[in-house]
């Protein structure tokens, strides 16, 4: 389908597409098609390199794919001002892993922690749980596999590491990233209206309480 | 509100659901809402409410003791019967189906979590008690007009998919291998329907499984190669490919058809 340079589009079932976003943020084209509020256009959901544009009829499509330019240029113009300011939460530096993560990295526990506080982090999508946000911007230095064996349940609010991402797990659930900590804020609140602390797009910064 | 119903036995599954909440998904969070919307909307309609109007949907086993007198439409009935005080009610699935649907005439009420009364298993979330004892509340009120209940053919079973998004990861012989078997289901939940009979090949150089948003109806080909229809209830990101995705026509048809049953797949 039409491309234009750097994104890529394929139908993804009966009126909704998919958008493979080369060198642009996801989240940030996300923004970008629902802040045009298009008639039929219910769901824009960002992922780690593309975005689903979920359209309940054929006309939605249409439109999405009439207005790419516009979606382009307002993109592009969101990305040059990451100007908002972070999310921040408080972190105890209390995980069960945080001892194992400073020996894979050759580092002190305490220069592990400095790393990990360091990070400007953004929101690249959410997944795998409600209101479990992919933190991008983790030291190269942290970066380290997922776990092995996989725990059966982590706690809500634990802060973690895995890959090129940092997160904190919304709700008590299996999992298999690294705990280097943990936060009481609430990151999924079904009584709020976003549930989640952290969108997609946003900057994040952890702070030691 | 006035409760109707008390649970005597909380059955397979049992929820109520509606049509879902729209606008979440980038949090992380689905639509969910019913599964088999053919068969909910029809018995909606029968009893003049609108066709995503709350109902109880169940994979068996649910008994209800009538507590205030109502008019219900259920899977199987032909037509929709007043129910009395103390009649008891037993809700199970018909014949090659995997859900069965209990609607009342202005439908069950409850607070909303996040617009809808929908239960949603991936999320945890359940806005209505269906346990033993609960009692079940309705709004009691349509303002519709009642049209015949046209029970949904049970055999259909012939679906029509449109070619997914990462054929580039199956081996060229995919789509031919999907629409040439007879799948037998093997499992149906809200989540998911997984499949086997058959099974896809990946590409030889299997590519990176990132993150990709997902939707109702696509099918996943995990390294097995057996397909996995994703459900009302899927993980909104996912990182297996996917070679086709339902077309909203066989929707109900492919999420609703009973374990055990045959399901086969054209392009469309």
């Amino acid at each position: 389908m039409s491309i234009i340079d750097g994104i890529d589009i394929v139908p993804m079932g009966t009126h909704s597409l998919l958008m493979s976003l080369d060198g642009y943020l996801p989240a940030a084209f996300a923004d970008a098609v629902r802040s045009l509020n298009i008639e039929g256009v219910s769901e824009v959901v960002p992922a780690e390199a593309t975005m689903l544009v979920r359209c309940e009829h054929q006309f939605a499509r249409e439109s999405v794919l009439s207005r790419l330019d516009e979606i382009v240029r307002i993109a592009d113009e969101s990305q040059v001002a990451v100007s908002a300011s972070p999310v921040e939460i408080f972190v105890r530096y209390d995980g069960e892993d945080l001892p194992s993560i400073a020996e894979q990295c050759g580092l002190s526990i305490e220069e592990t922690i400095n790393r990990h506080l360091a990070g400007d982090y953004v929101a690249e999508f959410c997944g795998f749980a409600p209101g479990f946000a992919y933190l991008s911007g983790l030291d190269p230095v942290l970066q380290l596999p997922r776990r092995d064996t996989p725990r059966t349940r982590v706690p809500a609010g634990s802060v973690s590491i895995a890959a090129m991402y940092s997160a904190v797990y919304p709700t008590a659930s299996p999992g298999g990233w690294h705990l280097i900590g943990s936060t009481s804020a609430a990151v999924w609140n079904l009584d709020r209206d976003p549930p989640a602390l952290i969108e997609p797009g946003q900057r994040v910064r952890f702070i030691r309480e | 509100m006035t409760t109707a119903f008390r649970v005597v036995a909380s059955g397979i599954a049992t929820s109520i659901q509606d049509r879902g909440r729209f606008g979440f998904a980038h949090l992380g969070l689905g639509r969910s809402g019913i599964v088999d919307q053919t068969l909910a909307s029809s018995l909606n309609r029968s009893l003049g409410n609108d066709p995503t109007t709350p109902v109880l949907e169940t994979a068996g086993g649910l008994v209800l003791e009538c507590v205030t007198r109502c008019l219900v439409s259920m899977s199987g009935w032909t037509s929709p019967r007043l129910m009395v005080e103390g009649e008891r009610i037993h809700v199970s699935a018909t014949s090659g189906r995997q859900w069965a649907y209990l609607a009342v005439a202005g439908g069950f009420s409850g607070d909303p979590v996040l617009g809808s009364l929908s239960a949603d298993t991936m999320a945890g979330i359940t806005a209505v008690d269906v346990s033993v004892g609960a009692s079940l509340r309705i709004d009691g009120f349509t303002s519709g007009t009642p049209s015949d209940l046209i029970a949904p053919q049970t055999a259909e079973t012939d679906v029509s998919i449109l070619p997914g998004p990462h054929l580039d990861r199956l081996s060229l012989s995919a789509l031919e291998t999907l629409t040439s078997t007879s799948w037998i289901v093997e499992n149906n939940s809200r989540v998911g329907v997984r499949l086997a009979g058959g099974a896809l090949q990946l590409a030889s150089e299997a590519a990176s499984g990132k993150s990709e948003p997902m939707i109702v109806g696509a099918l996943q080909i995990p390294p097995s190669g057996c397909p996995i229809i994703l459900g009302r209830d899927h993980p909104v990101t996912g990182g297996y490919p996917v070679a086709a995705v339902i077309d909203d026509s066989g929707l109900s048809a492919a999420l609703g058809v009973a374990v055990g049953s045959t399901l086969r797949f054209q392009l469309k």
